[in-house]
């Protein structure tokens, strides 16, 4: 009985695994979605509200999974919302 | 033609003749400069996400409108003039934007706050004249006079108690 002999150690094979399994492929939720494309507006503050943080600060594309040109466009509703008071700057400390 | 849309935020101490002259005299400005108002949209009183001059509520007011293409910066100017010098009293921030030409004119917007105890019941049948509905409203009243006074007296009870609630909110 002659053993299987990896090309990389055990231990570094199970990680591997372990990473892979919690890793899910982040997808643009605007990609391909031309409804949710169209209803990106400065106006639709319930959209809006979900790329914020607690302190109300903007999600940055590494966690909300946003390519790069929606994130931009997203970001610059944001901050149109919030110059005519319908989402706040920040949140008020208690 | 360009379609562009403004979004006012008005005081809440405003009238409704305040609101209307508003109106009228921004439809004045766009058709001198071949243009023409599209929609008017009244969001009604809305809880602001900050205090704005010192109130936490405002209402909101939009205007959807085409302008022509060679459209003079002077428009925009005169645009701008007579919300900044004219209505300085009445509007407190607002924002003009250029809007795609297959924008749909149904969008999201946030919910106003009690828009609808403000209006009466008779009021609303007078308004749409169905003159049926408001008899019945109007005979028993006439007719049961001591027996309706104990009954207004539980809903003006209920009603100042409902404001304090606003207010403390």
């Amino acid at each position: 009985m002659s053993k299987v002999k990896l090309k990389i150690s055990s231990r570094l094979l199970k990680t591997k695994v372990r990473k892979q399994a919690y890793l899910n492929p982040k997808l643009c939720r605007f990609c391909g979605n031309k409804d949710l494309e169209d209803s990106l507006d400065y106006k639709n503050v319930g959209l809006l509200r979900s790329f914020l943080t607690e302190r109300n600060k903007i999600l940055p594309s590494r966690i909300s999974g946003n390519c790069c040109s929606h994130q931009r466009i997203l970001s610059k509703e944001i901050k149109i919302a919030r110059s005519i008071a319908l989402l706040p700057f920040c949140s008020i400390r208690a | 033609m360009n379609r562009y849309e403004t979004l006012f935020l008005l005081h809440t101490e405003i009238t409704d003749d305040d609101a209307t002259s508003l109106e009228r005299q921004f439809e004045k400005i766009i058709t001198t400069a071949k243009g023409s108002v599209d929609s008017l949209d009244n969001w009604g009183k809305c809880k602001l996400a900050y205090p704005v001059n010192k109130s936490l509520y405002g209402i909101y007011l939009l205007i959807r409108y085409t302008l022509p293409e060679n459209a003079s910066k002077e428009t925009f100017n005169a645009i701008d003039h007579f919300i900044r010098i004219k209505c300085n009293e009445l509007v407190s921030r607002y924002v003009t934007i250029k809007i795609k030409h297959d924008a749909p004119a149904t969008y999201a917007r946030p919910e106003a706050v009690g828009s609808t105890r403000n209006g009466s019941t008779d009021q609303f049948f007078k308004d749409k004249k169905i003159e049926t509905l408001l008899q019945t409203v109007d005979a028993p009243k006439q007719g049961k006079a001591d027996a309706s006074i104990p009954e207004m007296d539980i809903d003006e009870h209920v009603d100042s108690d409902l404001d304090d609630i606003h207010n403390e909110e």
